[in-house]
């Protein structure tokens, strides 16, 4: 059996010990906070699985995913411009380091003055929380590429559109993917925390409701979604960047290996 | 006359601590014309070349090309540069690397797909478009970035060392393939070299520059006979005495 196989069925396996630890363990527990595992998975299938899944989880998605777009494309385009420029790093590059510096959360009790609209507050935080990681990655990205490609481009008669298109960006690819993975953790924190400070509905809105309700079984509940929606939003990242990269472990490998 | 170089000069930095890489350079490049630039290291070949390509302006002089000083690399140019590994782009295969100039020069696909298939064919490269570059061996990769720089058809091929990080076999093979390559498609070449065997095996004419700051040494004919081969033109005493007298030039009685 090679190494990688090993690996594999750790990878899977480990969670999966974890878990039947946790269903035995748990099991027959009357305590209020600790709810057996089969109890939470119960009422989990019941809440999200159900009329929950479109009167919270799918608002809080679509909140968090429109501000997570919205972060990657601003985030790629203030990156580069501030990446090409030097003059443009001068000026705003202490102004980011500062906004950056601020814990994206801080962000809510502004938006909540200045936003009537609840939806528009939360999209606000977690796109702005967002944007940092994407603007300081793509810079080092945009600065890092080969003198020599931006050489080969000059010598193509390439415009400033082509060069930025086909040998600056892709060039960039590999840390501005780095910046993505980055903020998705961060949009997902966002998300919740704008949830629970001011909502109607959503799954951060859920879980606090349910804990003031001492209804701690649906709060586990909530929990074990916002982990999963983690898990699986974060691999389905991991896939597209495998597409996107592949050239680029190639490329390392054979860089290193020579 | 293609290329006329006029007493080119180029310091770097200004003022009393401009460090003076190129004194005065003036030589000129006729149409088919395979010249070597040959000189000790650190004489300022690659700025030398930078200049000539156009992606550095001289300091003083001009480089002229059909007889007007160009300030911008022109479009009749081709540039090979050393490091195959970092100047080949790495997210895009053999193929669409080679496509990447002549996307505004050929529009039609099929005709641009025809051209990369020439380039490659050239340079013996045919059935590897679809592998990327760094899957490749140096040499390999090298022959790939002679093919970008053959496919939109330059009058001029600039190559800076382009084999002095290669094996000696490989480099062998190489110069065999440029030869063969200048004579297939009539390109002029300019060469830049440290190498004095590979700038007389090659050269129809050496430019012999000095140590730094660095001025034309001599122009030198080389009157060997063509096609040239690898063992029979080494092995002619005119070669042997052309390589000695560069090696005095640059080297000096040792």
């Amino acid at each position: 059996m090679s190494r990688r196989v090993v690996l594999l069925a750790l990878e899977v396996l480990t969670p999966l010990v974890v878990l039947v630890g946790w269903f035995v363990i748990s099991a027959g527990s009357t305590s209020l906070y600790y709810p057996p595992l089969a109890d939470i998975l119960e009422r989990f299938g019941q809440i999200w699985l159900g009329a929950g899944f479109v009167s919270d989880a799918l608002p809080s998605l679509g909140r968090m995913l429109t501000g997570y777009v919205v972060a990657a494309v601003a985030g790629v385009v203030v990156g580069t411009a501030l990446g090409l420029s030097p003059v443009a790093r001068t000026l705003l590059g202490p102004a980011v380091e500062f906004l950056r510096a601020l814990p994206a959360v801080l962000l809510i009790p502004f938006a909540l003055v200045v936003f009537t609209d609840d939806t528009t507050m939360k999209v606000f935080v977690i796109a702005l929380g967002c944007s940092f990681p994407v603007i300081l990655n793509t810079v080092d990205g945009v600065r890092s590429v080969e003198p020599l490609q931006l050489d080969v481009a000059r010598m193509f008669g390439f415009g400033r559109v082509e060069r930025l298109w086909r040998v600056v960006l892709p060039s960039a690819s590999p840390q501005i993917f780095a910046g993505l993975r980055a903020s998705l953790s961060l949009a997902l924190i966002l998300m919740v925390v704008s949830e629970m400070v001011a909502s109607t509905n959503g799954i951060g809105y859920s879980i606090l409701q349910s804990q003031r309700l001492f209804a701690t079984t649906d709060m586990w509940a909530g929990i074990v979604l916002l982990g999963l929606l983690g898990y699986l939003i974060n691999i389905a990242l991991v896939v597209i960047e495998k597409r996107v990269l592949a050239w680029h472990r190639g490329f390392r490998a054979s860089v290193l290996g020579s | 006359m293609l290329v006329e170089v006029e007493n080119l000069r180029k310091a770097y930095g200004s003022g009393p601590t401009a460090h003076l890489a190129i004194a005065d350079i003036s030589f000129e490049v006729g149409v088919g014309e395979f010249v070597c630039i040959v000189g000790p290291s650190g004489c300022g070949k690659t700025t030398l070349l930078r200049c000539l390509s156009g992606l550095m302006p001289p300091t003083s002089g001009f480089v002229k090309l059909h007889g007007t000083a160009i300030d911008r690399p022109p479009q009749e140019m081709g540039l090979v540069f050393q490091e195959y590994n970092r100047s080949l782009l790495p997210w895009m295969t053999v193929r669409r690397n080679v496509e990447l100039p002549l996307k505004k020069k050929i529009r039609v696909a099929a005709e641009r797909s025809r051209a990369v298939d020439d380039a490659l064919a050239a340079v013996g490269l045919t059935g590897f478009g679809d592998r990327y570059p760094w899957q490749l061996s140096g040499g390999m990769q090298q022959r790939v970035a002679i093919a970008r720089a053959m496919a939109y058809r330059p009058e001029i091929l600039l190559m800076d060392e382009p084999f002095a990080s290669l094996d000696a076999q490989t480099r062998i093979e190489l110069e065999d393939l440029v030869l063969q390559v200048r004579h297939e498609f009539g390109v002029t070449v300019l060469f830049v070299t440290h190498d004095i065997d590979e700038a007389v095996y090659l050269a129809d004419r050496i430019v012999v520059l000095s140590a730094p700051p660095c001025t034309v040494a001599e122009v030198l004919d080389v009157p060997l006979p063509t096609p040239r081969n690898q063992t029979a033109t080494k092995a002619l005493p005119e070669f042997a005495e052309l390589r000695a007298h560069v090696y005095r030039q640059i080297l000096g009685d040792r």
